[in-house]
């Protein structure tokens, strides 16, 4: 035990110093020196060895490598930000404390409520239609998506919010039965979710909303065949998308080829391809380079500002880096202790690896761009602690996984 | 248990989805990258930078970076004559030609890691590497010169069996030293003299399409040599009139005879038996319909056939009329792969690329890009058009030394415009190293006018040694 803490203390480490030696970079390659940078850098690594602390001193029963890695991904997100836009970092960072405050509470809130909550499936569902409808009603169009909620002087994305919401809805609902009426009741209500998220032409939420009802149907009911059939609606309702929605045809024009109307609809993924080809392997180095060609560069393309500044070397880390955190997701919820822990846990998994396949994705032209952020890495508020939600989350269950065997430990035979 | 079974599934999916990304990224950047970047939306590609030098394969420099001030210039020394196909750099219009497809070699930009480091630490900057192209800056002198003057059209000097061109023409042309100047002729509204004709001009085809259509015919008829045709001179096609060239009726004809002398009618009818289907399939086999992806040219220009239309159209498309247009680039490659057996090699521009100090860094490679006739149906076609020059349309090219293949085309453009000139050829027939491709715009017969200057070429590239 206290040699696995050490091992995680040392890659705690590491990512102090890369954030620190970047932002030492930034300072120095300014003349005048940059001190901004050195302050803010320093700052950030303050807050992740904070964070590192409380997790370490008062949440002994928590994963401490996903916490490591998602530091070194937001870490990596900052820097960018930096380099884009000095007054967008600090505000990122509050989303960061903001998101690492609502993190403790959520595993604090779960560690006694969470015995309870997997009965309360139509609160969940209620709750996930009533966010949408009411960003429907009320909802203002940012970037094309009328997915924004303003309350004072915060925007919000009630979509982000739903994402868990469903997560809880499906993992109550199929940890409570597997039947044909399960799988249609999951199936009624994630097909409202998407019309009102089509109609908000949030078109990343609704593909995201519809593969984890996909996957959570599957993992808990094995039923292939209902898995295959909602695939195939699905497919058919991508099809029809496709025809009915401009914007949906546009998308799918650019992916195919972005080169034929650059000026137009081929517009941001060729700026984005730009970007990566510029980068190469090494990147062009922390400040240079032109990312603020690239649209909307603080979120959704986040990623290409990273290739362009960083290089390739650290685009395919963060994919290794997202694929270790599904290995952990799914190992805890391999010995989660009752089914709706492990449904909840592979939904949450799911949507934060899901969100990054479908960004990065997107942004390097392997699939189609939907517009959607990229987890711990891109600006944004309500994404920001949205994830920490999740990732508090995870490390709920997993602190209930590793009490249960502890228990095991001490008292084997009284379970048997 | 079948739900930990399900959950390792889907980690195997979520594997597999992962690693493809990152292969995916990895490809993107190495085997797209440059394609990607040397583009002329890319911000990136600026002129302050210094760049590598270009030259001709017989050493004469193309362009090279001048230190004005504090700032590096562009200089061309052979001004006009190469402007479209080495192109230029400017900070309003970025870059086109070679400037543009080969900005990351030019700049040094895919220089390795540790050459970049060796150069920022012992040169103060990293420098970027020296072109070779394929171009002689003799013949291209020559064919830019041999363009009779205020005429509008391309010329494409090649070698058909690797591809490399030898010289590339496209006029009316500009000084890429004063770029101001062509700025102001834009500003005017004057019809643009940056478009480069041989890559980007779409022409009709005329009669130098009946090479495609002979070979759909051979390949899709049996027995097509012994089959005659009566010319009349004019030929009525679902009620649309077709007439040979004045209206001269050729009288009994089979294919070589309809080809040497350009039969339209003959054409027209054997365009009509062989249905739309197949002339689409061999057309696209040509490459028609279809983008074509060259290492050295950038181009998003494609070549069409029509894929609808009634017999009336097809009856024009065998003789390349009525909707079918080509490149004058995409004809040198057609002409090419009948000089070569049936084999398209992919047409290139870059020799060989050097490091700032002429150290060689990679020589290029010939490259395939598609076979689209058999050995034998090219034999047939390359005996046609020697035809064409002994006793056909296309006299005007014989040469004492060697023998010549060629076709000849007019082809109409509609309203009262003169029809535009083609002349295709390749030397020596038996086994070719040199074809040529002239179009002039709305000059009128293509023997006449381009004939000469495609003679005029071979017989100095031959005296070249090429």
């Amino acid at each position: 035990m206290a040699a696995q803490r050490i091992k995680y203390g040392d890659i705690m480490s590491l990512v102090l110093l890369f954030n620190i030696g970047a932002f030492s970079l930034l300072t120095l390659s300014q003349k005048p020196l940059d001190t901004n940078a050195i302050l803010l850098g320093g700052i950030i690594s303050l807050i992740f060895a904070f964070q590192y602390m409380v997790f370490t001193l008062f949440l002994k029963r928590t994963d401490k490598l996903i916490l490591v890695l998602i530091s070194f991904l937001a870490s990596v997100g900052f820097i960018a930000i930096y380099v884009l836009d000095t007054s967008l970092l600090i505000r990122q960072i509050e989303w960061y404390l903001i998101g690492f405050v609502i993190s403790i509470a959520t595993i604090v809130f779960l560690r006694y409520f969470l015995k309870y909550i997997y009965k309360y499936k139509y609160l969940y569902m209620a709750a996930t239609i009533g966010l949408l409808l009411f960003t429907l009603i009320f909802g203002k169009e940012i970037g094309g998506a009328k997915n924004w909620v303003t309350i004072g002087r915060y925007n919000f994305q009630p979509s982000e919010f739903g994402k868990v919401m469903l997560i809880f809805a499906l993992a109550s609902l199929f940890s409570e039965g597997k039947g044909f009426k399960h799988i249609i009741i999951g199936g009624a209500f994630t097909g409202t979710c998407l019309i009102f998220l089509v109609l908000q032409r949030d078109l990343g939420a609704a593909m995201l909303y519809f593969l984890i009802y996909v996957i959570l149907m599957f993992i808990s009911t094995s039923n292939l065949y209902m898995t295959l059939a909602a695939l195939g609606v699905g497919g058919l309702g991508a099809f029809a998308s496709y025809h009915l929605f401009g914007h949906v045809k546009v998308r799918i024009l650019a992916w195919r080829n972005p080169w034929a109307d650059i000026t137009g609809g081929g517009y941001q993924i060729a700026q984005s391809l730009f970007a990566i080809a510029g980068g190469s392997w090494v990147g062009v180095g922390l400040g240079n380079g032109r990312p603020n060609d690239i649209p909307v560069p603080s979120s959704d393309f986040i990623f290409s500002v990273i290739c362009e500044q960083f290089g390739l070397i650290i685009g395919v880390i963060i994919i290794i880096i997202f694929f270790i955190i599904i290995l952990r997701g799914v190992s805890i919820a391999l010995r989660a202790t009752e089914e709706f822990y492990s449904l909840v846990v592979i939904g949450t998994v799911a949507m934060i690896a899901l969100q990054a396949f479908i960004n990065i994705g997107g942004v390097t032209k392997f699939i189609p761009l939907t517009g959607i952020t990229l987890p711990f890495v891109s600006y944004g508020g309500s994404s920001m602690v949205v994830k920490f939600m999740m990732f508090g989350i995870l490390q709920a269950i997993y602190a209930v996984n590793e009490q249960h065997e502890d228990k095991l430990r001490r008292y084997p035979l009284e379970e048997r | 248990m079948p739900m930990k079974r399900n959950i390792k599934l889907l980690l195997g999916v979520f594997t597999i989805a992962f690693f493809m990304l990152a292969a995916y990224l990895v490809y993107i950047v190495v085997f797209e990258g440059d394609r990607n970047y040397n583009n002329v939306y890319n911000r990136r590609i600026t002129t302050q930078d210094k760049r590598g030098e270009i030259r001709s394969r017989d050493g004469q420099v193309l362009a090279r970076s001048v230190r004005q001030g504090d700032v590096w210039v562009r200089e061309y020394p052979m001004a006009n004559i190469f402007s479209h196909v080495v192109g230029f750099v400017d900070k309003d219009m970025r870059a086109s030609g070679i400037e543009l497809s080969h900005t990351r070699e030019l700049e040094g930009l895919n220089n390795s890691i540790f050459r970049k480091i060796f150069h920022k630490i012992f040169l103060g900057e990293i420098q970027g590497n020296n072109l070779e192209l394929t171009l002689d800056s003799r013949l291209q002198k020559i064919a830019c010169d041999a363009m009779p003057s205020g005429v509008k059209g391309a010329i494409v000097l090649m070698n058909p069996k690797n591809g490399e061109i030898l010289a590339m023409v496209s006029k009316p042309d500009f000084d890429p030293n004063n770029m101001e100047a062509v700025k102001e002729q834009r500003e005017k509204g004057e019809s643009s003299v940056l478009v480069n004709r041989a890559v980007q001009g779409k022409y009709p085809p005329g009669s130098t399409f009946k090479i495609v259509t002979s070979v759909c015919a051979l390949d899709n008829i049996e027995g097509m040599l012994d089959r005659k045709y009566n010319c009349e001179g004019t030929v009525s096609i679902q009620g649309s009139q077709l007439s040979c060239s004045g209206g001269t009726a050729h009288g009994n004809v089979d294919l070589f005879g309809a080809f040497g002398v350009s039969c339209n009618t003959t054409f027209a009818k054997i365009g009509s038996e062989l249905k739309r289907d197949v002339m689409l399939k061999t057309a696209e086999s040509f490459m028609f319909n279809k983008t074509f992806y060259f290492r050295d040219i950038i181009t998003n220009t494609t070549s069409n056939f029509p894929t609808g239309g009634g017999d009336s159209e097809l009856a024009q498309n065998a003789i390349g009329q009525g909707q079918v247009v080509v490149t004058p680039l995409h004809m040198a490659l057609i002409v090419n792969s009948i000089a070569n057996d049936g084999v398209m090699m992919e047409p290139r521009l870059v020799r060989s690329i050097q490091t700032y100090n002429n150290m060689d860094l990679k020589k290029m490679s010939p490259r395939e890009v598609t076979t689209v006739t058999s050995p034998q149906t090219a034999q047939i076609i390359k005996d046609m058009m020697v035809e064409v020059v002994n006793t056909g349309t296309g006299r005007v090219v014989a040469l004492d030394s060697t023998q010549v293949a060629a076709k000849t085309g007019t082809a109409e453009v509609g309203g009262n415009a003169r029809p535009h000139g083609w002349f295709v050829a390749f030397a020596p027939a038996d086994d070719p190293t040199l074809s040529v491709v002239v179009i002039l715009e709305n000059v009128g017969s293509g023997a006449g006018n381009c004939g000469p200057i495609a003679k005029k070429l071979l017989k100095e590239a031959i005296k070249f040694g090429y």
